[in-house]
């Protein structure tokens, strides 16, 4: 000892060799701590061959050496090329690990702050607002976060205990509850107590190959709040197309009405004049014949038009099936119907009326017909009508022309079917749809 | 003398259109019927000169309709379209099908009489314009052909999407247009547009 002191500064050694020893444990406490094998290295390379060097020196210093090398010649070569450095080499390689140290240090907590513990996965997950649970297949929960636990607490009465048993008890109540399904298969909306409506929602997931089932709970109160006012907005927007569609079939005759009403009223405007005129006639001396006819034919004018008024309008004119008889002798043809006219059902009346129109027209045209016979039918929906005639079959096949292809159109459109057969003689069948159901909604 | 038949599913108007052929000399009354759709059977045996033709008539059965099959297998036949709705594209379709003249019976000044006349003497007669309908706050004429035809299938009431495919255009082409006429007339829902669109008598579907 006494002869290293001779040439080293032995206090200053001394101090450096515990300051180096500081160094080593402190890193050394790094290496336990650190959450990572990897950053574990990382942090730590440094400092701890500095403190290892420190070490080193220490020992040198502190060991019986003298013993053993009588003499500091008697070093072992490379020893005494250590000792012989300068004192600021020592002195440089603790700062360094001291720096180090102090940097790993930070590093760390650094990454203490920022890295996922299982902690922090727990605090998170009980603080998300909505619900969530991992269970097992059998229905064992992994993990159940606060928000999940406080809705099974509410609905169930008792904690999360399987999360299978739940989801059945959640099922259950769902149906019952005054809430629509939810569309997914795997999903179920239950109204709370306090208002709020959870849709609950399952999904296998796999985590590290193993089946796990994930259970959710999303406040949808606003969604589901939402979600029924588009519904009755839809509703309602649905009903006003139906009423703008029925008040575009009924809006022609509420402009005739306006017309017919017009048009009466120049009658009794008329009807005024005329009789003034017919008091100033009576009253004067003079009596022209001239002036008394036309007088006389301009009442018998306005008399005429005022007699339609007593008869009651119907914006499909007088009965179909007149109109189409009246038509077919006009024609030298005659209908034969069999079976009702279905007259009260307006638009299923418009489309037959159509069909025996389209169906004389073709019998007196191209089968040189006589006879057309209507057959009518009541079908459980529909109304269904067959048209044959006495005359030709047509040759090779019916070819629809504008008037066959156009009804098919009308019919077709008004969800109805049309058929036609030329063998062995020619028939047109058509069906149209009832329209009881909307009557009585108009109710 | 002219023989004449009337198409016209009112009894006023029909009974007024009776009384004066009955009164005139030149014209003879031969058949006054209801629905245009019949009209074409009594052309086939007896057919008159001259046909007065409603265009919405019984049983909604179309005169502008009726009177194209006419022309097509009776070309000889004159034919006056008589109307109360100033639907926008009733006149064209007239004038497509062939038909002589064209008559408005609230606008038009002219007596029915005086037009008959001109066109027995072989005069093809139609309104100088469309009559004018304000919907909102626009004029009937601000409107495109293609707004037309949107506003007049819009009346239906059915969806853009089937809108759309009957007019062989994408619904944003549709909504375009609906968005356009919204905009000219300063309503502001879709179903007050069309409403006041079918009252105004500017576009009817069907006919």
């Amino acid at each position: 000892m006494t002869q290293s002191a001779e040439w080293l500064p032995a206090g200053a050694f001394r101090m450096l060799a515990a300051f180096g020893v500081a160094v080593f444990f402190l890193v050394f406490a790094l290496f336990l701590t650190a959450p990572q094998r990897t950053r574990r290295i990382r942090y730590i390379a440094g400092p701890f061959a500095a403190s290892l060097v420190s070490a080193v020196l220490m020992i040198a210093w502190d060991l019986p050496f003298s013993e053993t090398f009588t003499s500091f010649d008697a070093l072992p070569g490379a020893v005494r090329r250590i000792l012989a450095l300068p004192v600021w080499v020592g002195v440089l390689i603790d700062l360094f690990a001291a720096a180090g140290a102090c940097f790993s240090e930070a590093m760390l907590r650094r990454h203490r702050r920022e890295s996922i513990t299982r902690a922090s996965v727990r605090e998170s997950v009980d603080n998300l607002p909505a619900g969530l649970c991992f269970a097992l297949e059998g229905g064992l929960p992994l993990m159940v976060n606060r928000t999940m636990e406080n809705l099974c607490q509410s609905i169930t009465g008792d904690g999360l205990l399987n999360a299978n048993r739940f989801w059945e008890t959640l099922n259950g109540r769902g149906k019952t509850a005054d809430v629509p399904e939810i569309e997914a298969a795997d999903a179920v909306a239950v109204r709370m107590n306090d208002g709020r409506t959870w849709v609950f929602s399952r999904k296998n997931i796999t985590v590290d190959g193993e089946a796990v089932v994930q259970f959710m709970a999303t406040d949808a109160t606003d969604l589901y709040a939402l979600g029924k006012r588009l519904e009755e907005d839809n509703r309602a927007l649905a009903d006003m197309n139906r009423r703008l569609s029925r008040y575009g079939e009924n809006v022609t005759e509420l402009t005739r009405d306006e017309e017919i009403l017009e048009t009466k009223m120049q009658i009794h405007d008329n009807l005024g004049q005329i009789l003034m005129a017919s008091r100033v006639a009576l009253a004067s001396e003079e009596r022209d014949p001239a002036v008394i006819r036309e007088l006389f034919g301009r009442w018998k004018q306005s008399v005429a038009l005022l007699r339609h008024e007593a008869v009651p309008e119907t914006a499909d004119g007088a009965d179909p099936v007149r109109q189409i008889e009246e038509a077919a002798e006009a024609a030298g043809m005659k209908v034969v119907f069999r079976g009702r006219f279905p007259r009260e059902d307006r638009a299923a009346a418009r489309l037959l009326f159509t069909a025996t129109r389209e169906a004389l027209t073709n019998a007196v045209r191209h089968a040189g017909a006589n006879e057309l016979y209507v057959e009518l039918a009541e079908t459980p929906g529909f109304w269904r009508a067959v048209f044959t005639n006495d005359g030709e079959r047509p040759r090779g096949g019916i070819v629809e022309g504008g008037g066959l292809s156009g009804l098919r159109k009308r019919v077709e459109d008004a969800g109805g079917s049309m058929t036609t057969r030329a063998d062995p003689a020619f028939s047109l069948t058509i069906t149209v749809p009832k329209r009881v159901g909307e009557r009585e909604e108009r109710k | 003398m002219t023989n004449v038949m009337i198409v016209e599913d009112q009894a006023m108007p029909r009974q007024l259109f009776e009384l004066f052929i009955r009164q005139s000399e030149n014209y003879e009354l031969l058949y006054s019927i209801e629905s245009a759709g019949l009209a074409e059977l009594y052309c086939m045996r007896r057919p008159p000169d001259l046909i007065l033709m409603d265009v919405c008539t019984a049983m909604g059965e179309s005169g502008l309709e009726a009177a194209e099959r006419i022309k097509k297998k009776y070309p000889e036949i004159k034919i006056i379209v008589v109307t109360s709705m100033p639907e926008c594209s009733y006149m064209d379709r007239a004038r497509a099908a062939g038909v002589e003249s064209f008559w408005y019976k609230e606008i038009s000044r002219e007596p029915i009489l005086e037009l008959m006349d001109r066109t027995m003497a072989g005069e093809s007669v139609y309104p100088d314009a469309l009559p004018e309908v304000m919907i909102g706050a626009a004029s009937s004429r601000e409107f495109t052909d293609r707004e037309l035809e949107v506003l007049r299938e819009l009346t239906s009431g059915d969806p853009d999407t089937e809108i759309a495919a009957r007019l062989n255009m994408s619904v944003w082409t549709v909504r375009t247009h609906i968005r356009h006429l919204l905009e000219k007339t300063g309503f502001d829902s879709r179903t007050r547009l069309a409403v006041e669109a079918r009252e105004s008598g500017l576009v009817i579907r069907g006919y």
